[in-house]
């Protein structure tokens, strides 16, 4: 993020969807939005806290996935699916919530076979995120 | 910009939700506490008396839920407002009836988190000063102008008080002639919010094509016929309460806006093109099972949630035991005065007869048998040969209460020898499509996402079946 005024964070939110050649993960417009609740510094320490987050949701779910534990992985993807909508990331929140309602209805092959999915989204977020990071810091 | 100095503690354990909702009420100039448990949050709560709480439901060391009991139980003029994530609104509507102030669905607009925040140290604001407070009645007893001390009514009266202080959304549900108007009428008079105004608004009463226009107004020039400007109801009802009175008649396309309004807690008149903040608590009603219209297809599961929220069921006259007598006693007299004739009681026949009978039309069908009687005699008492023929005669209960019916659905297999297609003969396949899509429907408690997941269609294929279906019943009536 070169600057904290909307119009930088919107080029650089598309920046780093023109890295990734797909279509944003993101409602670029909420992610915008939340990065220009304050100054720099909270921009960045935003997008740090938010890959911090992703990680260690990230872990959560594989750590729980085999063997399968139905209550941390609803606790996990809960978690996950209020972030993910909240930043404007609204596949991975639907993504998210398959997961989620398999794991409540402790149905482990919906759980196995949407993780996959899941993961995959997931990666493409923290991607895009970790490119919004570099860039902030002139990488 | 902020309405309060006092700071707001903000309970949320995901780090970055905690960063992003600090950030926007640090932007509208609030002063923000945070804690990540619930640990940490009962700390600051002892150390910072704060009179808004922001709550995450689902922590990682308690139940949010239990969290929001122990800080009401410690200060019950703490404004709580809940927060959740989409899928867990019942935990939300268990929140707000366990006193939570609001709740909001994760992910929520800046406008909204803000908005809430404001109502909220509003009515902190407002709020009468404890002595005030302990003047006030027993919880239990009538609430006028309700007359009546059944324990059903005393139910009642408890739950209108309940909800004074809070911003709940109330649902009135009821047969015709109950008292759901005088319900709402009362949940606003001891509100907080009593100062304001009272908006009220029979969604079966108007037009589909005005309805839009009668809620959130318009602007002059925006349709034929708009000769000025009309500020609708929401807008009126700012700062108080706007009644909508037959909720689950309101067209389906309006039901969409309605529940914008209630995201956002904004409106945009039709021909505005900017939405326009109002503060506005809502509380509706209808004489229909509410979860019977959301299975029909003709009332939004989601508004649904968003709206039925507090509860409250006025019994009918039947299952109201000897108020029946108490309210005939207090309206002989009152029309007594008003004819200038002199009645002093009911006969102990009538008594007998009042008791015994169904009331179908409820309060209402008494006044009327009363207002009958008054005019056409003078008194001193009311004799049963005084009571019009439909009244004298009729002296059975019926045979059962239409609640208490089993619903007319699927019982394929259930308890029966035969073969379980046996309930299909005879019927066509569309025929057996709906009933099918009905049953599984019921089967999830009228959740019609669920139901769908079930039958691996979209929900939007059920609602648009529900639409058609509705159509059909509408056109054949």
């Amino acid at each position: 993020m070169a600057s904290n005024s909307p119009h930088n964070a919107s080029e650089n939110t598309n920046a780093c969807s023109a890295q990734t050649e797909r279509k944003p993960p993101f409602d670029i417009g909420v992610l915008e939005q939340l990065l220009n609740l304050g100054d720099r510094a909270v921009a960045d320490a935003l997008v740090e806290q938010l890959l911090s987050d992703f990680a260690r949701i990230r872990d959560a779910l594989q750590n729980n996935l085999s063997p399968t534990n139905f209550a941390e992985l609803c606790r996990a993807t809960h978690e996950l699916k209020g972030l993910s909508s909240t930043i404007g990331a609204r596949h991975l929140t639907q993504v998210t919530e398959l997961v989620h309602s398999a794991a409540e209805a402790e149905n482990g092959d919906q759980t196995q076979v949407f993780c996959g999915p899941l993961t995959t989204e997931l990666d493409r977020v923290q991607a895009h995120l970790e490119a919004l990071r570099d860039q902030g810091k002139g990488a | 910009m902020a309405v309060s100095n006092s700071p707001i503690l903000l309970i949320e354990d995901t780090p970055s939700l905690q960063m992003i909702y600090a950030a926007v009420l640090r932007k509208a100039e609030y002063q923000v506490i945070c804690a990540g448990t619930a640990a940490e949050g009962e700390a600051h709560f002892r150390q910072s008396n704060p009179k808004v709480v922001l709550l995450d439901l689902m922590l990682p060391d308690r139940d949010g839920l239990d969290l929001m009991q122990d800080m009401l139980a410690a200060a019950p003029d703490t404004c709580v407002i809940v927060i959740t994530a989409n899928g867990s609104i019942n935990k939300a509507v268990d929140a707000m009836r366990g006193g939570a102030h609001e709740f909001l669905v994760k992910p929520f607009e800046e406008t909204r988190l803000i908005s809430a925040v404001e109502n909220a140290f509003r009515l902190v604001k407002s709020r009468p000063h404890p002595q005030a407070a302990s003047l006030a009645p027993q919880v239990d007893e009538p609430l006028p102008p309700f007359i009546g001390s059944s324990n059903v009514m005393r139910d009642v009266y408890r739950k209108i008080r309940s909800v004074s202080r809070s911003m709940a959304t109330v649902f009135i549900t009821g047969e015709s002639g109950t008292g759901k108007e005088l319900c709402a009428e009362a949940v606003h008079r001891i509100s907080d919010r009593s100062s304001g105004p009272l908006i009220a608004l029979n969604c079966g009463a108007i037009p589909v094509d005005l309805l839009e226009s009668e809620v959130f107004g318009h602007l002059k020039g925006s349709f034929t016929g708009a000769i000025s400007d009309k500020p609708g109801a929401a807008a009126a009802a700012d700062g108080g309460t706007l009644f909508l009175d037959e909720i689950c008649e309101m067209d389906l396309n309006l039901q969409t806006k309605l529940l914008r309004f209630l995201q956002t807690s904004t409106i945009t008149p039709v021909g505005a093109t900017r939405p326009r903040k109002v503060n506005v608590r809502i509380v509706c009603a209808t004489n229909r099972d509410p979860l019977d219209a959301v299975r029909k297809g003709i009332f939004r599961e989601d508004l649904y949630y968003r709206l039925h929220v507090v509860p409250i069921h006025m019994p009918p006259l039947r299952a109201r035991g000897r108020d029946v007598i108490e309210i005939a006693e207090s309206l002989l007299a009152e029309m007594a005065r008003e004819e200038g004739h002199d009645f002093s009681g009911l006969h102990p026949a009538v008594i007998e007869r009042f008791l015994s009978l169904q009331w179908p039309g409820n309060v209402r069908q008494l006044i009327n048998v009363l207002r009958n009687v008054v005019v056409l005699h003078r008194g001193p008492l009311v004799t049963v040969s005084m009571l019009p023929d439909d009244i004298a005669q009729q002296t059975s209960r019926y045979p059962t209460d239409p609640n208490d019916a089993p619903p007319p659905n699927l019982q394929m297999a259930s308890g029966t020898a035969g073969d379980p297609f046996d309930v299909f003969v005879g019927k066509t396949l569309a025929e057996i499509e709906r009933m099918v899509i009905e049953a599984t429907v019921e089967r999830h408690q009228g959740s019609v996402p669920r139901a769908a997941r079930e039958l691996s269609v979209s929900p939007s294929t059920l609602y648009r079946k529900f639409d058609v279906w509705n159509k059909i019943q509408h056109s054949a009536e």
